[in-house]
Order: structure tokens, then sequence, then C-alpha cells
């Protein structure tokens, strides 16, 4: 499928796109780029949208649906190409996809660098381990009647395959331990702690940092991914907008626009400020991809929380696809209608109501392949256990054959959201004379676009250069009232901002305007009609 | 452990040495080094190749990098590699420097350097330290900063930053508007312009001095005037944005791109776009990533005569506890007699608030105990240790230094403001020690990081017992002591985990089975022993070993005899001992 996509859309990009890389990765893979932008010479002097996947080796639906997306772009969208330029790096650990495509059991979900995750000195020496030879690492769960693994869970009494911690309110008990596959092979007293993959990506950005949390890297930037994922950022100021594909969904689930990081200073998610442009966007990808459900995980030192706090650039974070909602069961199944909704009422609902979705999804729609049944096995240390439990990435990654037209709905919605994209017009310039040699010259910039030129917060981060006027040809004295360089922040959709010089205008001065956005990355010059006499 | 316990354990070192004890206390060195002047880049570089070249037993010159505008980033090593490799040993980490107006850091460092590879094997107590201990110096983590600072036109303050290229405007254009030296003075002063509201008066005795008039009505009710009005810097308006110097050379903070509290520039100026995003901070940064044997840490600036510690923010106040503070604590306070009129200080309570620094991210970061001395303080100037007022800096200006530190003021007709007049105080004004207090300064705060390395820890063992328990069982206690303020590993790095712990093991010769290992607890916490029984003959040791109290360990173990054999503890920040027993 993949092969038949990049052939598509090798046909299809012959001078639309080029394909470079931004750096290597911690193992030496090249960190592929691909520029999309028609023609394609003009990639960097149009505004841009970055396109980013693959960072959390887990999401591997990720790069599937980078190509496929592009592909989509090349086939149904291409205009907006003339426009916009797309940065797309969708394989952003390349080294977590190249050992979770040899189908090791462990899915490594950070880069290929090492962690001694106990601290024991030695190194990868107690990986999780496939015990029953399912090819997965699931969970295990026992009875430890040693009291030695204190007991945490018991089983949900809506679905006996599901674990929950006690409610004690009801009188429930913790019987069962529960822990990851695999033995205690360093003699420590735990489970397949210390397992090979190093740093995770998406802790490893600036915003919010967990510093000292140990798969957060030493410090920020540590991992030559997201070093050069981020220096590619800012040598590129006319990046205006961002996707980032991966576990992280700030669309779906609407982000807080209360909380202030430890400075009091930085949104933690996003600023009340910018929530209904967000709301606008978020709103388009409920509608156009259709996505109803995502999971809500931390954005701590996450890459779209940095491109968002620190940089201004308005990031949307998408999980690519949430769970399905469960196909009803055929008619047939349930001769007594009402009675059996009845029944559905009654049922206990599991503790975690989402996991029960899951669950039915799985059994109804996917044969069951979204859970390993609960087996007995015979543990070396442990003695009597059961092994069993999610299929690692089923509820992260959509079936192989969605795809497609999964792809078609993303792409749709990154053209509509291109379509949103600021854009600069300019009334005037006009004169109008005081008296003999002097005069006051007025130029407007208005925003026509559906989005304003900057996030509000970009305002305060002040990561990129204002939308900058400049009246040229006139010696510095003889403008009387204005400045000869005008900074405007930011301009609304349909804002308009007026910007007025008084000048001694001599009849040989031939003054212009020029206005330049970085980010829009347009440069236009207007030539002010000097009739001084 | 206490001062004078320190004194006497000194004193036992030197009075054997009957030659030492007769010498004079200069040194001998084999490299000459006048320590009453400043010395540039190629200087620097100089000096430390001739050190380098007469101590090969001692020093090494790496190049960890290159600043922004190509130069070497020195970092020298002092080891003697007789007595272990340096990574084997607890280290003290001593820079300067990265302010680039700061540069009497620099200078303090190649004295420390020098002086340590000099009078080893010539003072027992320095030969001591030296060899048990070793030593990385980057004399200037700012070379640019520095060189441009030393050969360019400057004030006092210029020149903190690198010289990367920097839009400080938001204009789009990098480094436009940088002060000039208008009146070719050499120096950056002050310009000043007659204004008949202006806030200052000149002095009648002394026309230097400027006087602030205090808006204080007078008996008329009237607000008194000066008649002269400070513009700023010497300068003009490159950009035509109507500012002068707004944008110039560099125009960031190094001492803010560190990664513990790492804030963007909108939140703390200058911090550049992310952590280590200069190459002068990534080279240094690497190195201390990759040496956890550093366990202390030293950097110098100017100017205040401060001895100050982290955090440098009020929220990480809480990252700062119990026997951590006890060791900051106990050194500054080592330090404020040792280094006159200096102030022991928290960064953000007594200085301001700073995210990213250095001293924070080797504090906060990685457990090591640190501290930034800010060099020089004009309480010097006077015997009195009170702030010189203006005439009395002036006096100090013509009797001490002959007006050399001093531009007199000229007139020059500015673009912009007219008649304005420039001069005032040179770069050499306030922030450096005048070049002949400068030997005083740099060896006095080259005593105290001694002071400070000689604190990093060193264990030993008290006493290791074994006791017969019957039934082939025998019970091994051992005790360690650390017999210096800086524990092995700080609360800082025990609580957030930082590096790998320390580990006591026990390795018996005879025919024996560890059954049993743990810490015990002090006897007036009941004695009793917290047992580990998976992998009990290598127990981790989290929170090290403290300067304050011994530390005990016991394990049970199997033996038809009395078990024999070796008990180890190893540490990063520590040198590993051992003994049998």
């Amino acid at each position: 499928m993949k092969i038949i996509f990049c052939l598509i859309a090798a046909v299809l990009s012959q001078d639309v796109s080029k394909t470079t890389s931004i750096g290597r990765s911690n193992e030496g893979r090249p960190l592929e780029l691909i520029v999309l932008a028609d023609p394609i010479e003009t990639a960097d002097e149009q505004p841009a949208l970055l396109i980013v996947a693959g960072l959390d080796g887990r999401h591997e639906m990720g790069p599937l649906l980078a190509d496929q997306i592009m592909a989509q772009i090349l086939e149904n969208h291409r205009a907006l190409l003339s426009e916009y330029t797309i940065y797309l790096l969708p394989r952003m650990n390349p080294d977590a996809a190249a050992s979770n495509a040899q189908g090791a059991p462990l899915i490594q979900r950070g880069t290929s660098g090492n962690i001694d995750d106990d601290r024991d000195g030695m190194i990868n020496e107690d990986a999780p381990r496939d015990l029953n030879g399912d090819g997965m690492i699931t969970m295990m769960r026992w009875r430890d009647a040693t009291l030695e693994t204190p007991a945490t869970h018991l089983k949900d009494p809506a679905d006996d395959r599901l674990m929950k911690t006690p409610d004690r309110t009801k009188g429930e008990r913790a019987v069962y331990s529960l822990a990851i596959e695999g033995i205690d092979a360093d003699g420590d007293g735990r489970i397949g702690e210390d397992g090979p993959g190093g740093v995770v990506l998406d802790h490893n950005f600036m915003h919010l940092w967990p510093e000292h949390q140990p798969n957060a890297g030493p410090y920020q930037l540590s991992e030559s991914e997201s070093r050069a994922l981020a220096e590619f950022v800012i040598a590129h100021p006319n990046i205006g907008a961002a996707i980032v594909y991966g576990p992280h969904d700030n669309l779906v689930h609407e982000p807080n626009t209360k909380d202030k990081d430890i400075t009091g200073r930085i949104p933690k998610q996003l600023s009340n400020d910018d929530k209904d442009t967000h709301r606008l966007v978020a709103d388009a990808y409920k509608d156009i991809v259709a996505q109803e459900h995502a999971t809500r995980i931390s954005n701590e030192g996450s890459l779209h929380g940095w491109l968002y706090a620190h940089r201004g650039i308005p990031t949307y974070a998408s999980t690519g696809w949430g769970r399905p909602k469960p196909s009803e069961l055929p008619a047939a199944d349930t001769p007594e209608d009402e009675e059996a909704e009845t029944d559905d009422e009654d049922a206990l609902e599991p503790a975690d109501p989402e996991e029960g979705q899951w669950l039915i999804y799985s059994d109804r729609d996917r044969n069951g392949s979204g859970f390993v049944a609960w087996e007995q096995f015979d543990h070396p240390s442990l003695g009597t256990v059961e092994i069993g439990g999610w299929t690692p990435g089923f509820k992260m990654n959509a079936p192989t054959e969605e795809l497609p037209a999964l792809a078609a709905r993303h792409a749709e919605w990154i053209a509509h959201l291109t379509s949103m994209q600021p854009q600069l017009e300019l009334i005037g310039p006009t004169v109008q004379a005081i008296s003999n040699q002097v005069a006051q010259i007025r130029i407007s910039i208005v925003n026509t676009g559906s989005l304003p030129t900057r996030s509000a917060h970009a305002t305060r981060t002040r990561a990129t250069t204002p939308t900058l006027v400049k009246l040229n040809g006139i010696p510095l004295d003889h403008i009387l009232q204005g400045q000869q360089t005008v900074q405007i922040d930011r301009l609304k959709p349909g804002e308009e901002e007026t910007i007025t010089w008084t000048l001694r205008l001599t009849p040989d001065a031939q003054p212009t305007i020029t206005v330049e956005d970085s980010v829009l990355n347009v440069t236009m010059e207007r030539i002010v009609e000097n009739n001084a006499q | 452990m206490k001062l004078s316990t320190f004194i006497l354990l000194a004193s036992l070192f030197v009075l054997p040495s009957v030659t030492t004890a007769n010498a004079q206390q200069q040194i001998d060195s084999r490299v000459p080094i006048a320590w009453n002047r400043f010395y540039n880049f190629e200087e620097l570089t100089n000096i430390l190749k001739e050190l380098v070249a007469a101590y090969p037993e001692l020093l090494s010159l790496e190049e960890i990098g290159k600043s922004e505008q190509g130069r070497p980033m020195w970092l020298v090593t002092l080891n003697n590699n007789a007595t272990g490799p340096d990574t084997s040993k607890p280290a003290m980490w001593v820079d300067g420097n990265v302010h680039g107006n700061e540069i009497q850091a620099t200078e303090t460092v190649l004295y420390t350097i020098w002086y340590l590879a000099s009078a080893y094997g010539q003072v027992p107590r320095i030969t001591e330290l030296v060899d048990r201990t070793a030593w990385y110096f980057v004399p200037t983590a700012n070379p640019d900063g520095r060189d441009d600072w030393l050969k360019q036109a400057h004030t006092p303050h210029s020149n903190r930053t690198g010289l990367r290229p920097t839009d400080n405007d938001r204009d789009g254009l990098l480094d436009e508007d940088p002060p000039e030296d208008l009146n070719g003075d050499g120096s950056i002063g002050r310009m000043w312009k007659r204004d008949p509201m202006g806030s200052y008066v000149r002095d009648e005795k002394d026309p230097r001095i400027f006087r602030f008039v205090e808006p204080v009505p007078g008996p008329d009710g009237r607000l008194p005037r000066g008649e002269w009005t400070l513009l700023g810097s010497e300068g003009i308006d490159n950009d035509g944005d109507g500012r002068i110097n707004e944008d110039g050379y560099g125009g960031y903070d190094m001492n803010r791109n560190w990664p513990s509290d790492w804030q963007p520039s909108f939140v703390q100026r200058g911090a550049g776009t992310h952590p280590f995003s200069y190459p002068e901070t990534r080279a240094i940064g690497e190195f201390i990533d990759a040496h956890p044997n550093i366990a202390a840490g030293q950097s110098y600036h100017n100017a205040g005569g401060m001895i100050l510690r982290g955090p440098g923010a009020s929220y990480r106040d809480r990252d700062y506890t119990g026997s951590d503070v006890w060791a900051y604590e106990s050194i500054q306070d080592a330090g404020v007699e040792m280094l006159p009129f200096y102030d022991k200080m928290v960064i953000h309570k007594d200085l301001y608030t700073v995210h990213g620094g250095f001293v924070n991210w080797l504090a906060e970061g990685l457990g090591i105990v640190s501290f930034t001395n800010e060099l020089w303080s004009d309480k010097r100037i006077l015997q009195t240790g009170e702030r010189p007022d203006q005439e009395a800096r002036m006096r100090f200006e013509d009797r001490i230094l002959f007006g050399q530190t001093f531009n007199d003021f000229t007139e020059f007709d500015h673009p912009k403001y007219g008649p304005v007049l420039i001069g005032g105080g040179s770069k050499w004004w306030s922030r450096n020690p005048p070049p002949f207090m400068l030997e005083e300064e740099a060896h006095r705060n080259f005593a105290f990081t001694v002071f400070h390395a000689e604190q990093m820890p060193q264990l030993r063992f008290e006493s290791v017992e074994v006791t017969p328990l019957g039934d082939d069982l025998w019970q091994i206690d051992a005790t360690l002591i650390n017999d210096r303020f800086i524990p092995s590993r700080t609360d800082r790095a025990a609580r957030k985990r930082i590096g790998l712990p320390d580990f006591i093991s026990v390795e018996p010769a005879t025919d024996s089975e560890v059954v049993l290992g743990g810490t015990v607890n002090s006897a007036r916490q009941g004695g009793q022993m917290n047992a580990v029984k998976q992998r009990p003959q290598r127990l981790a040791v989290e929170s090290g070993i403290k300067g304050q109290t011994p530390s005990k360990f016991r394990w049970i173990i199997t033996g038809s005899e009395r078990p024999t054999g070796t008990i180890r503890y190893q540490s990063q920040k520590a040198k590993d001992i051992q003994t049998d027993f």
C-alpha cells in the first residue's frame, strides 16, 4: 500500500516536491524532509505549514498517514501549493520505526539511545519478555500468595478482562498483582523495568520539560532528532502553523485556556486570547475529519506544546484517528429488541467506560484482535499467572485499510486550514498636501484571511518579527511625524491598520513604502506619488 | 567538621616538612606570570600553552568547541595521573567570564591553574588536595566577548553578551544600531546635554561629577531644576528608528542559556531560543554532562563582592533542603571570612531572579554544590569597607589611579541632540580591580575555591565488625564517614534521582551467601536494619554519605567459619574505597 502511494506521489510530484533531510537520527538515519511547493523553487518564499509525524514509535500510523496525506494533497489539493509551502517531516524517529519494523515484541517508543531505567549501573538488563511466545508484550495478572508483590487490582465486575483499582467505598479489595509481561532478570525484585529504548522525543522539548524524568533526556533537545527539528523551526520563520500527528490531541478536546506555567507567564496549553481561533480550526477538524474520540495525555515536553507556548505558532495536535463508534449488533442477534436494550441499561458500566467501548469495538469490529485473552502461564518465579491484555498499539493505530479514506479527510482539512490563512492587502498609499512641501501620507494594511496574522500569544513570545511597514527614500529628518519603521504585532481577520506620516516632501524625493512580513513571507512595495512642487 | 579540625589536620602535614616551613610563602613556578595585568585571548592562549608545556605531569589542554566567531574554547584538566585517572576522582569545575565584560574572572581561573600546578610538590596541603581530586578549568566561557571588550571601545557594562548577530529591536535587522565612540577617546562614554529642565547639575568643585537634583520644593514652593540631562551611552541612531544603541552587537545572556529552569526569552531576557543554543554553552554543557565525577563548581563573574548560590527563582527554594543548605552555607561562611567585603547570598532573594543560570543547572540539574562569585567590590577602595561616594571615588581616581580610568568630558556635535558632552568613567571604571589589586583578588578567591574543593566528599570506613549470630550466620557492620561538608550525593540528587546512586557491596572471600543487607538507623532512631533481600550484596545508597553523620550498613551472611572478604563503596562523586574484613 505504502509503495503504491509513494509511486503515485513520485509521478504527481515532479516540480512540486523535493526530499532532503534535516539531520540524522542517533543511529545515523536521515531525518526526512519533504518540501511541497508549486513551483518547488518558491518553497522558502511562501508562507508554510509544518507537518510532523512519527516522533513516537508507538504511533505507527503517523508516518503512513503522512505519506498518504501528501499523496492526497498532490492529487486533489495541488492548487494550495502555489500559495503555501508544506514542510513535511513524516518520520521523525526512524530508529524506533526501524526497530519496530523488525517485529520485536517490545514496541520502541523513544530514540535508540539507552537509558539505565532502574539506575543500577547496568543497561537494558531486565527488558520485558514475550513469555508466551505470542509475539507481543502484554500484561501479567496473578494472585500473589506470598504477599511479596502488593495486590493493586481486581477484575472489573463489568467485564472480567478489564482490571480496575478497588473502590473502597464499595467494599472492593485488591486481589490481583499486575505487571508487564516478563521476569525479574536482574534479581532486584522488579519485573521488566529496564528494557531498551531511549529518550521519548515528545518529552524532550522546552515547554514544561519534565526535568529529571528519565525518558525526558538529560537536558532539553538532548537528542539529535529533537534538536534538528527545533533548529529547523527556528530557521524557518515562515512556518505560520503546524500540525503534529502523534499520541497528543488538542482538536477533539478543547485545550485548557486557564492554567499558566510556574512563571505565570506561559499558558500551559492555550492562551484564552487564542481560544476562538483555535476553536475555528478544531471545529473544522471535527467536521471534516469526523473524529469523535481522542486520548488525553500531558503535553509536558511535547513538540506541539513548545511550538505554541514558546514560539507562538498555532499548532494542532492530532491523533490522526480516534476510537470509532462500535457497530450496532445486527437485529437478528437481538430478537427481543426492547428487552435487550433494557438489559444494556442494567449492564454494569466498566470502571473506565472508554476502555469498555474499546473492548466492544474490538469484539464487534476487529474480530477481538484488540485484546489478547488472558491465559494461564507457568511463570518461572511467580508460579501461575495469566498473560493477556490490550494488543500493543491497538488503541493508537487505525487499521491500515482505513488509512486512504482517513488521509483524504485529513488532506481536505489541511486544504481548508490553508484557505483560512491570513493574507495582507494594502490600501493606498494616499498623499495629502498640507502646505507647500509638507504632506501627509497614509497607507492601510488589511488582513483579508480568516485567521490572524499572528496568534495572540505570539505577540507575547516575540519569537517572530512583526509585520514591518517602512518608509524609504526620505531623509530621516524630513519625517516630521511618524517612525521610519512601524511594527504591527498582529492583525485579526478583517482588521485594518492605518499608518500616517507627516513629511517634508521636496520635489526631488522619491518615497516608497515597503511592507514586509517574515511569517507570511511577503514583501510589498508601493511608490508614493510625489506631486510636490 | 569544623574549621579548627581542619587547621589541625593541615598543620600535621606542614610540620614535618622543614624546607617548606622555613621557605618564604612565595612559590617557585616554572612559568613566571605577572598577575597585575589582564590578558587578551592570544595572550591567554599562550599562557595556557606554556603552563601545559611546563607541567605536563599535571596539566592538559583541550579544545572542547569553538566560539561563535571561531575562537577555541579552551579547557584545562589538572590531574595527577599517578594517583588515578581524572574520572576516578571527585572533580572541581571552575570557569569564568561567561559575560564578556567580566574579565578578571579569567585571570582568577588562570591564577588558580598556575598556583595549583606550581605549588604541587612544594606546598603539602596543595599536593595532598591535587593528589586526591581532579580539576576542570574553562578560563573564559565567552572568548569572543572578552576579546572584543578588551580591544574595542566599551562601557564597564557592555558586551555581557556573546557575538552572534541578533535582532534585539525586532526590525528584522541584526546588530544594526550599536554604540559608537563618537569623540574618539577609545571609550563608550555617557552623553550629557545642557537642559534648563534637566535633573542634574555639575559639581562646582569637581565638574566631572554630575549631581542629581532631588525634586524637593524649595522655600518658594517651586521644584528646583538642574542644568543637564543624561542622554545615555555614546552613539547615534544608525537605523533611524528614533532610538539610540538599541540593537548592538549580540544582545543576549549566555548565563540564562542552561537547562535547569530555562525559560524562553520573553520570560527571561537574553535566554536564547533553547538551552545550549550557543556554541560556547553547548561545548561546556556537553563536557559537564559527560563528567558525572564533577562534585563541586565555581563560576567567576564580576562585580559586587558576592558568594552566590541558587536557586535563581523563588519557586525553587524548596529544591534546596537539609544537608545541602548546610553544605552550601558552611562553605559560604568560610568565604565571607576569606574574601573581604563579600556577602553570602541566595540569587533570587538577595540579587534578582535568574532562570536558566549556570550554577542553577549544576545545583538543581546535576546535584553539584556550586557558587557564583562576583569578583571585586568598590568597598575595597576605602580602608573602612564603606562604599565610596562620588568625591571619594574621584580622589581614588586622582591619587591612586592617576586618572587612568576616567575620560574627561569633551564637546561633540551630535546629529540628533546637537552639542553634547561625552566622557566619564572608562570601561575600567567600576567592575574590575585596579591591576595592583588583581593578584590579591585572584589569590583570595582561588583560596576560597581550594577550600570549596577540599570539601568535596572524602569517604573512609570508620569501622567494620563481624559478629557471630550462631547457626552459621554472621552479621557484618560497616560504618562510613565523610570527612567533608559536601555529601557524596546531595539531597537534590537523591530526591530527583540524578545520576547513579552510590553502591556498597560486600564480597565474601569465604564460602558464604549474603542473605540480607541494608542500612542501619542511628541508635537514636532505634538502630534497626532496613533489610533488603533483593541483591543484598550490592546495595544502592541513594542518599549517599553525608558530611554530618556516620552511615551504617549491615549484612547477614552465612558461613561455617568466620567470614572474610572485601567491602567496596562506589560513588560517582567521591573516590571509590574498599576495606577487608
